[in-house]
């Protein structure tokens, strides 16, 4: 029974991801050295900096995906458009939660405007919850199905411009955030790389969860129809 | 040539209903003063402090009463459902899209017109740095916001989504605009050293062409079945 | 102008099934069947205002275009604008299509008795006369194919017998349509063809003349009694 819900890669990955999470939750927690200045807080950023870079991974697949979509019109597309924006709603959720609980000891307010990374992925988070809305009135009709991949797209373009925009808009005013993290020791860093690896792996996994139960979806609403019909 | 006629009639025919029934300019004119004014009450602050707020209470009243346009410009193609003529028509959309685009600016710069004078009348600082600067900023800011909002309200009609999520789709994808715009009208407005004026037109520039050139190309492909 | 294989779904429910249908330049068919057989929702395919969920339409020319420059129809909705008045409306619906050609306007309007109230506006129209208009908006720019949906409705005696006969001289000009209607009389009348569509299905064709058109009839009836039956 098992093996017809899932490929054995999928299987397989699933393990590996297991294993690799369980790893980065040591290295994250026991083998990092605790920070000097910070102290325990800064572990966040093994959890935090990792989810980012899912969350952007994730919208770039949605992107991809979107325009795939409009020029195949093979619905997998959209399906895989769709997994990948909740679970990157999902990612930006956190890196949005624990941005500010890591700023809130270490810059002493739950919210700074000064970061453009931290801003930009707030302005993600809404044009994706717009995106994830859109989609919830898609019900089988393709031009619902075209107008979400066009959103999709064009919202991935926005964010260059978004990021460098509060970029400047905040370099103007004379306050410099000073960048953490370049002169890490290497326990740290190797942490920070491995973590973003394991995220990576998760997000994966979770991808083709989220895809297959799309096209499980879609399989049961086709058996539905003919099914009707007969 | 034939791109150029259908822009022409979709803007005069929608021109012609607006200012037969008047109630929509005049409300999105009514609407921004009215705004201006509570604003300036509400922040009813000194010279200083102003100038932080000035180019936010410049802005806001106009890009709301633009909001208001975009749901109610196309909406005498909701009854009788006129818009699935268009729909089923052999025109080229884009003809639809930049008829509209013209139609809801005109009806945004009308707003400007009134709304922008209003603002330095109850400014304590009556006079802008730079006249200039302030002109090309309103014209490029409000036809940027016209654009997108023009797009994603006229595809969100023809696919059924509901007109609450347009402001929700359009005001992050407008984050960098509504940036540029605020620091521009800044530097207009007072002594500045004008650091970063280029960069910011540059990417009021590069906003405006991307969000006129791609829905203008796209149009047809996206609203065909 | 053919069907092949058409099926559509709306919200999650299959509203047409494998529709195979061949429509002739210059044919009239009559599309009959129960309330919410299908009808309006094949038309809506037909104006390329839907999207078949499965299935191709062929286009006698090849391109969506030029079939959209050839159709005029006639749907339940008038898509007229009620702040502009009648001559307006039928001015910009033929500039729409690429025309312009006033004595044409004035002509249409003059077919369907509206001449005398072509200067006003279209929202103080009565149903019967906007129903009127929308059918002269459908013609304005010569279609060689028409969808008609239900076109005789909200139409008093005198007003049905003059789209009666813009109906038949249309045929007699060889421009083609398929008229939705109820009364089965029109149909025969009217059209040379009649499909009887059921569910979403077509489940019988007859032509209209006098011997063949009393068993379509009778298969319609049945139908009809059938869908009683589900719905008691
Ligand atoms: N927009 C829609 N969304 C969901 N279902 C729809 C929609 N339009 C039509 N349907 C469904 O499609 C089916 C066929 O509807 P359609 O309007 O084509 O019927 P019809 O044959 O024209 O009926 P009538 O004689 O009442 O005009 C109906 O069951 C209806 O519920
Ligand atoms: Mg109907």
């Amino acid at each position: 029974m098992l093996h017809k819900l899932m490929s054995p890669l999928q299987l397989a990955l699933t393990a590996i991801t297991g294993i690799l999470i369980f790893i980065q939750l040591y290295m994250a927690f026991f083998y990092a050295p605790t920070e000097k200045y910070m102290g325990h807080v800064q572990r966040i950023m093994y959890f935090h900096v990792p989810s980012a870079f899912v969350s952007f991974a994730a919208f770039g697949i949605v992107f991809g995906a979107g325009i795939m979509y409009l020029t195949t019109k093979n619905k997998k597309w959209d399906h895989l458009a769709l997994a990948s924006a909740e679970i990157g709603v999902l990612f930006t959720t956190f890196v949005l939660f624990s941005g500010s609980l890591w700023a809130r000891p270490v810059w002493n307010a739950w919210w700074v405007w000064d970061d453009p990374r931290l801003v930009t992925s707030l302005i993600l988070w809404f044009i994706y919850i717009a995106y994830l809305l859109i989609r919830a009135s898609v019900k089988g009709q393709d031009r619902l199905r075209k107008f979400a991949a066009v959103f999709g797209i064009i919202g991935f373009l926005d964010v260059p411009l978004v990021y460098f925009s509060v970029k400047w808009w905040r370099t103007i005013h004379p306050k410099v955030i000073d960048e953490q993290g370049a002169h890490m020791p290497p326990e740290m860093a190797q942490t920070l790389f491995f973590s973003v690896i394991a995220f990576l792996f998760l997000f994966v996994t979770m991808l083709g969860y989220r895809y297959v139960l799309e096209g499980q979806k879609e399989k049961m609403y086709e058996l539905k129809q003919s099914s009707r019909k007969g | 040539m034939q791109f150029i006629r259908h822009t022409l009639l979709i803007l005069t025919r929608d021109l012609r209903v607006e200012f037969r029934n008047k109630s929509l300019l005049l409300s999105m004119v009514i609407f921004a003063l009215l705004f201006q004014v509570l604003l300036q009450i509400s922040f009813d602050a000194k010279t200083e402090a102003m100038q932080e707020l000035a180019p936010g209470v410049l802005w806001l009243p106009i890009i709301l009463a633009a909001m208001l346009g975009f749901s109610k410009y196309g909406s005498v193609e909701k009854e009788n459902d006129a818009f699935a003529g268009i729909l089923i028509s052999p025109i080229d959309k884009g003809s639809l899209y930049l008829g509209k685009l013209i139609g809801n600016n005109l009806f945004v710069l009308i707003v400007i017109a009134t709304s922008a004078p209003t603002f330095f009348l109850f400014l304590k600082q009556p006079f802008p740095n730079s006249i200039g600067l302030l002109i090309v900023t309103l014209l490029l800011g409000s036809w940027g916001f016209v654009a997108i909002g023009v797009f994603f309200s006229t595809l969100a009609q023809s696919s059924s989504i509901t007109e609450l999520l347009v402001p929700i789709m359009i005001f992050p994808l407008a984050v960098p605009l509504f940036l540029a715009c605020i620091q521009l009208t800044e530097m207009a407005l007072f002594p500045s050293i004008g650091l970063g004026q280029s960069i910011w037109l540059l990417l009021l520039i590069a906003y405006n062409i991307l969000f006129t050139i791609i829905p203008l190309f796209l149009f047809d492909l996206l609203l065909e079945v | 102008m053919r069907l092949d294989q058409i099926s559509l779904s709306r919200d999650d429910k299959q509203v047409l099934h494998d529709i195979n249908m061949e429509w002739k330049r210059g044919e009239t068919i009559a599309l009959i069947g129960a309330n919410g057989a299908g009808k309006s929702s094949l038309l809506k395919v037909l104006a390329t205002l839907w999207k078949p969920s499965s299935g191709k339409l062929i286009y006698p020319d090849n391109t969506i275009k030029q079939w959209q420059k050839n159709l005029g129809v006639v749907f339940p909705d008038s898509f007229l604008y009620d702040a502009l008045t009648a001559i307006e409306n039928l001015e910009f619906y033929q500039k729409l299509y690429g025309g312009s050609d006033r004595k044409r306007l004035d002509s249409l309007l003059q077919a369907v008795r509206l001449a005398d109230v072509a200067t006003e506006k279209v929202g103080t129209f009565s149903k019967g006369m906007r129903q009127r208009l929308s059918i002269a908006r459908a013609l304005t720019h010569y279609p060689s194919y028409l969808l008609l949906d239900e076109p005789f409705d909200g139409l008093d005696v005198s007003s049905r017998d003059i789209v009666q006969n813009l109906l038949l001289q249309l045929k007699e000009q060889k421009t083609g349509y398929i008229l939705v209607s109820h009364n089965l009389d029109d149909a025969m009348h009217l059209c040379e063809r009649a499909l009887l569509i059921d569910n979403g299905e077509i489940t019988a064709e007859s032509r209209c003349t006098q011997e063949a058109f009393p068993s379509f009839v009778e298969q319609y009836h049945s139908v009809l009694k059938e869908n009683n039956h589900a719905v008691y």
